[in-house]
């Protein structure tokens, strides 16, 4: 089976080193680290993720706008991006149905097994 | 010269007698035991040109202080020498027993001393006997007279004055207890706030710390070490309660918006004793229900009610003893036959609250738990709620020992604002 990449992208560098380390463990996937948004539209080019994992509140350019500026590269506007995030509770995240945007959204501190499930669902099959 | 001094005097006195109803005499006793000093007073008074006066006449100490009780005299005249004692006395009785006669000593040979002791116990004149004539005794009369008057007045301001600056004061404590109140909103505002801001900031390294668990537990496969397993059990279970004070700073700051639905009270009651019943069996606490037998449903919202619920009876388990009782009650308040308000008593039977620290547990972060075992929060969180329905959350000592938590749930009728100020 192919490996399925996963693009993180964060301004938390322990949380990312953690996370794909852990994904990589699993032996699913192969997992690419930005810790900023700009440097990550960059690597989008020629990482060709299948799945995003994409925080909202980054210095300089937020999760939002990153999010926009790949939905609007034709090559990867299909590609699925889930927001994870901090500045949302997980009953606030159930109240608006885990959708932020009209993007999945999983709020921290979340349990990896979660983030897996998610992936999945959300992975193009 | 004569004339024009004449003259001149004349309307000031018809002035002062304008205060007086010129009709009006004035009320005198003479206090006197011999005879011939009331036939000369009584003929100078006769001779008075500008009051008229009425005169009574008694012989003794003792007379005079039943005459002075039984009527109102506008000034005595007191000889000093009385058969029955001194009569500077009368003066001190007149002032002790608030008789309001304004006293002119009658005086003798008893010279200066005599005058100096009348003047001191509150005399407002002495007249030598042997240089007393008719304008002098007006003049001391009408003048005495008018100072006791304007003593008496200045004395009612007075008192008006310290009224005036009793309820003075009293606005003044309530304005300060109000203006204690605003800062205590105000700090709570800023630790609301303060508390949203660290509790998004806490949970990124939250999030951190479960990856890195994560991590640990996966390569913990080819690892037998027992205590590494017990560590990341321990950490993890830290991260959980780190995650529910951070859970409880957000909802203690974040503006409740209460989801209404029609409810039973005792629907709700339940299902939060079910949730602490694991709780309540750990700690071998015998939960004892009272239930009003009717309750009216109420539009409350379900969840937050619950929490509310879940948290005094949390309370309550972790003020009781092992093996103790646990009774959660339901009253209500009748006007009529209508309800007006549901009350639900959760009752331990634990050591009690210190009366001084009976409203402080509701201050944020205030916790009467060991540490770790508590966020400080509960009490905030439910109260704010109870209170977002209208009603009210209070703690209270029992006489034979334990703490009552009471919530107040007012009924409003259809169509009354929800905002806690019904009927």
């Amino acid at each position: 089976m192919k490996m399925k990449k996963i693009m993180v992208i964060d301004d938390e560098v322990g949380f990312t080193r953690l996370l794909k380390a852990n994904l990589e463990e699993t032996g699913s996937y192969a997992v690419n680290v930005e810790n900023d948004g700009a440097r990550a539209l960059e690597s989008v080019e020629w990482f060709k993720p299948d799945l995003i994992l994409l925080d909202v509140v980054m210095p300089d350019i937020d999760g939002f706008e990153v999010a926009d500026q790949i939905k609007g590269m034709d090559a990867f506007a299909d590609v699925p991006i889930v927001y994870i995030t901090a500045t949302l509770s997980r009953e606030q995240a159930d109240s608006i149905g885990n959708k932020l945007k009209d993007l999945p959204v999983l709020a921290k501190p979340v349990e990896f097994d979660q983030i897996v499930t998610v992936i999945e669902e959300n992975l193009p099959s | 010269m004569a004339a024009d001094s004449k003259r001149i005097t004349k309307p000031a006195v018809r002035r002062r007698g304008r205060r007086k109803n010129p009709d009006e005499a004035y009320r005198m006793l003479l206090v006197d035991d011999e005879p011939s000093v009331q036939t000369l007073i009584e003929k100078m008074m006769s001779n008075f040109a500008r009051i008229r006066c009425r005169l009574d006449c008694v012989h003794s100490l003792k007379e005079a202080q039943s005459a002075l009780q039984k009527t109102s005299y506008d000034a005595g005249l007191i000889d000093v020498r009385l058969p029955d004692g001194n009569g500077l006395d009368l003066i001190t009785y007149a002032r002790e027993q608030h008789l309001d006669a304004a006293m002119i000593v009658l005086t003798g040979v008893e010279g200066e001393e005599v005058n100096r002791e009348a003047m001191h116990r509150g005399a407002a004149d002495f007249l030598e006997k042997t240089s007393l004539s008719a304008p002098l005794l007006e003049r001391s009369i009408l003048y005495a007279v008018k100072s006791k008057r304007t003593e008496l007045r200045l004395r009612d301001a007075v008192r008006h004055l310290h009224v005036r600056e009793r309820s003075l004061r009293q606005s003044q404590q309530a304005l300060e207890h109000t203006q204690l109140q605003l800062i205590q909103a105000e700090k709570l505002q800023t630790v609301g706030r303060m508390a949203a801001g660290i509790a998004h900031e806490l949970k990124n390294p939250l999030a951190t710390l479960l990856m890195g668990l994560k991590s640990i537990e996966m390569r913990r496969k080819n690892n037998r070490d027992a205590l590494v397993g017990a560590a990341v059990e321990e950490m993890r279970a830290a991260v959980q309660r780190a995650d529910a004070i951070v859970k409880g700073l957000l909802d203690f700051s974040a503006p409740v918006k209460l989801q209404r639905e029609k409810a039973q009270v005792h629907d709700v009651l339940d299902a939060a004793l079910e949730l602490a019943r694991h709780e309540l069996q750990c700690n071998h606490i015998h939960l004892v229900r009272v239930y009003h037998r009717e309750l009216p449903t109420l539009p409350v919202d379900r969840n937050k009610l619950m929490q509310v619920f879940v948290n005094l009876v949390q309370n309550a388990v972790h003020a009781s003893s092992e093996g103790g009782t646990l009774t959660v009650r339901t009253e209500v308040d009748k006007s009529g036959k209508r309800v007006e308000m549901i009350h639900v008593l959760v009752d331990d039977h634990g050591k009690g609250i210190p009366a001084d620290r009976l409203e402080r547990v509701f201050d944020p972060f205030y916790t009467t738990k060991s540490a770790g075992t508590g966020t400080g929060l509960g009490l905030s969180v439910a109260r704010s709620i109870v209170e977002l329905h209208g009603g009210r959350l209070t703690l209270s000592n029992r006489l034979e020992g334990g703490v009552t938590a009471e919530v107040q749930l007012p009924i409003m009728q259809d169509g009354e604002q929800y905002n806690g100020s019904g009927s």
